[in-house]
C-alpha cells in the first residue's frame, strides 16, 4: 500500500507539473489584461502536434521542440494582434469569448492540417523505468519535472526581478498609470501572449511521451490548468503552479484509490469546493487597499 | 509667494494647445480650449467638478483622443500620439486619485516611473531626490503602495512621474481628499519642484490654493476656458471670488 500510494504521489506531481506550466501561462495572460485565455490549452496541443509534425519531417527532437516552441510564440502574438488587439476597448467578458473562439479555430487549423490522429513523441531520453522506493519512474518525468521546475523559476524571476517583469503587472493593476509611466500596453500584451504561448507549447511538448496527443488534446488540459490557476488564485503565478501540484496529486489519488473513472471528476469536484469555501483561490491575494 | 511668470519673453512656448476639443460620445466635454504653459512656469487650471479638468489632461496625455485643434509641445506636434511616446518626450502625469500600482513596493513604482529612462545613473540620482524630497517614501520603500496612506500616495504619485524625467508635470487634483494640512505639504512641494525649474501644469478644484502658487491662472467652465489672467489678478477678481473661491 504505501508503494502504491507512493506511485500515485510520482504520477500526480508529473501530470501536476504539466497543470502548473498550463496554469502558469494562463496567470501570465491574467496578469497583463484580466483576460481569462481560453485558447491556452490549444497552445498546449499546437507546441505538442507542430513537434510531432516537424519530428515527421525529419527534424531532431531538441530542434523540432525548439521550433515548435518558437512557432507557438509567435501564433500567440498573431493571435493577439490580430484577433485581441482590434478589439482593445471591449469588457473583459467579450475578449475572453474571442479567445474561446480562436481556441476552436486553432483546433479546426490542425484537424484540416494534420488530420485527426493520435500522436506521441519519443521520450527524450529512453523509457528506462527508474525504481524509486516503491514506484517506478519514467525518465520523461524526470524531464517534465526539471523543465517546469527551471521555467517557474524563471516566471518567477521575471516578475520579481525584472523591471519588464513588473511593468506587465503593472498593465493589469491599472491600464492607465501603466501608459502614464510610459508602458506601451499593445506590446506588453504581445509579449504576455507570446510567452504564455510558449509556456504552453513547451508543456504539451514534455508531457507528449506520456500521453497521446491529437488536435483535440488542448481542451482538458486547458481546463486542467484554468482549475490549476484558480485554484491558486488567478494571477498569482506560483499559486498556479501549486494549484496544478495539487490538481495532479488528487486526481492521481483519486484514480487509484476510488477509480480511474471519476479522475476528472474528482479534479472539478476540487475547483468547485474550493471556489465555494474560498472563491478567491488558495493564494489568491486578500485585497485590503487603502484609498 | 507668486512672483512674475518666468520667461516671458520666450518666443515659442513648451505647449502650445489652440483650438482643442475633446469628446466622449456624442457629447463635447472640451470645446475649443487655448492654452499655453511657457517653460518654468507654474500654471493652474482651476474649475468646479465636471468642468473638464481630468478629460482636459487626459487628453494632453494621449489618453483620451482629440476631437479637434492640436497640441504642440517642445515645437512638435503630438496630437496624435499614443501615451508612452508623450511621455517619452516629456509630459508626465500624476493621474487624479494617485492610481499607484497598490501591490507593489513604493520602490517598484517610483523604478517603473523612470521605466522608458536608460540612464540608470540619472535614475539612481533621481530616486535620492525624490526620496529627500518625501522622506517618508524613504523609510516605506519596501512597503506595498496600497498600503500607503492617501497623502504618502499622492506624494509616491508625484515621485513616480517625476523619474519620468518630465519637461512639464501634469498634476490632477493633488489636494483631492486630503486633509488641509497634507493639502498644504503636497502644495509646498509643488512650489519648490517649480524652483529647481520644472514646468508644471496643475488643474484644481481648490482654486485659492492653486491660484495661490500659480504664476498664471485659465478658469475653466463645462468645458469652456472663460478666464485667463495673472493668477494674483484672478485671484483678486471679485467674479471669481464669489464663483470659485466662495468669499
Amino acid at each position: 500500500m504505501p508503494e502504491q500510494l507512493l506511485q500515485f504521489l510520482a504520477t500526480g506531481v508529473t501530470v501536476g507539473s504539466i497543470y502548473a506550466l498550463v496554469g502558469l501561462g494562463f496567470a501570465l495572460i491574467y496578469n497583463a489584461s484580466d483576460v481569462v485565455n481560453f485558447a491556452q490549452g490549444e497552445f498546449v496541443m499546437l507546441g505538442a502536434m507542430t513537434t510531432v509534425a516537424l519530428l515527421g519531417a525529419g527534424l531532431p527532437l531538441v530542434l523540432a521542440a525548439v521550433v515548435a516552441t518558437l512557432l507557438t510564440a509567435l501564433v500567440g502574438l498573431l493571435l493577439e494582434r490580430f484577433a485581441i488587439e482590434p478589439a482593445a476597448g471591449a469588457s473583459v467578458v467579450s475578449t475572453i469569448i474571442i479567445t474561446i473562439g480562436a481556441a476552436i479555430f486553432l483546433r479546426g487549423g490542425v484537424l484540416l492540417l494534420w488530420g485527426k490522429g493520435f500522436h506521441a513523441l519519443p521520450p527524450f531520453t529512453g523509457d528506462t523505468p527508474i525504481r524509486l522506493g516503491g514506484a517506478t519512474l519514467l525518465p520523461q518525468s524526470l524531464w517534465v519535472l526539471g523543465v517546469t521546475a527551471l521555467l517557474v523559476a524563471l516566471v518567477h524571476a521575471f516578475f520579481n526581478r525584472t523591471l519588464l517583469g513588473k511593468a506587465l503587472l503593472a498593465c493589469s493593476f491599472n491600464r492607465n498609470a501603466a501608459q502614464l509611466v510610459g508602458i506601451n500596453v499593445r506590446v506588453m500584451l504581445r509579449l504576455a501572449y507570446a510567452l504564455s504561448a510558449a509556456l504552453g507549447a513547451l508543456a504539451g511538448i514534455l508531457v507528449a511521451p506520456i500521453t497521446f496527443t491529437s488536435y483535440e488534446a488542448g481542451v482538458m488540459l486547458g481546463l486542467k490548468g484554468f482549475s490549476a490557476a484558480i485554484v491558486g488564485g488567478i494571477g498569482n503565478p506560483m499559486g498556479a503552479v501549486a494549484g496544478g501540484l495539487l490538481l495532479g496529486v488528487l486526481e492521481s489519488l483519486g484514480a487509484g484509490l476510488i477509480s480511474s473513472g471519476y479522475k476528472d471528476a474528482i479534479a472539478f469536484l476540487f475547483v468547485l469546493m474550493v471556489l465555494f469555501f474560498e472563491p478567491t483561490g488558495l493564494f489568491g491575494h486578500k485585497t485590503a487597499e487603502r484609498v | 509667494m507668486p512672483s512674475e511668470s518666468p520667461l516671458l519673453e520666450q518666443k515659442e512656448p513648451l505647449l502650445e494647445v489652440a483650438g482643442l476639443s475633446s469628446d466622449y460620445g456624442p457629447v463635447r466635454a472640451i470645446h475649443q480650449a487655448d492654452l499655453q504653459v511657457r517653460s518654468g512656469e507654474l500654471v493652474a487650471i482651476v474649475g468646479g467638478n465636471g468642468a473638464g479638468k481630468t478629460t482636459l489632461l487626459h487628453t494632453l496625455s494621449g489618453l483620451h483622443p482629440a476631437g479637434g485643434g492640436y497640441i504642440r509641445f517642445a515645437g512638435r506636434d503630438v496630437t496624435r500620439w499614443p501615451t508612452h511616446r508623450i511621455v517619452a518626450a516629456g509630459i508626465c502625469q500624476v493621474p487624479e486619485g494617485r492610481q499607484v500600482f497598490a501591490p507593489l513596493s513604493v520602490e517598484d513604482n517610483l523604478r517603473l516611473g523612470a521605466y522608458r529612462i536608460r540612464d540608470h545613473g540619472w535614475v539612481r540620482r533621481e530616486l535620492e531626490h525624490v526620496y529627500t524630497l518625501f522622506p517618508i517614501l524613504a523609510e516605506r520603500r519596501r512597503q506595498r503602495a496600497g498600503t500607503l496612506s492617501g497623502g504618502q500616495q499622492q506624494m509616491l504619485a508625484i515621485g513616480r512621474a517625476l523619474l519620468g524625467r518630465p519637461r512639464l508635470l501634469l498634476l490632477d487634483e493633488p489636494s483631492m481628499g486630503l486633509a488641509p494640512l497634507l493639502v498644504e505639504e503636497i502644495f509646498r512641494v509643488i512650489v519648490e519642484l517649480n524652483s529647481q525649474s520644472v514646468t508644471i501644469l496643475l488643474v484644481e478644484q481648490n482654486a485659492r490654493a492653486a491660484l495661490a502658487i500659480a504664476h498664471r491662472g485659465y478658469i475653466l467652465e463645462t468645458g469652456r476656458i472663460v478666464k485667463t489672467a495673472p493668477a494674483a489678478e484672478l485671484l483678486a477678481d471679485d467674479a471669481v471670488r464669489r464663483a470659485y473661491l466662495g468669499y
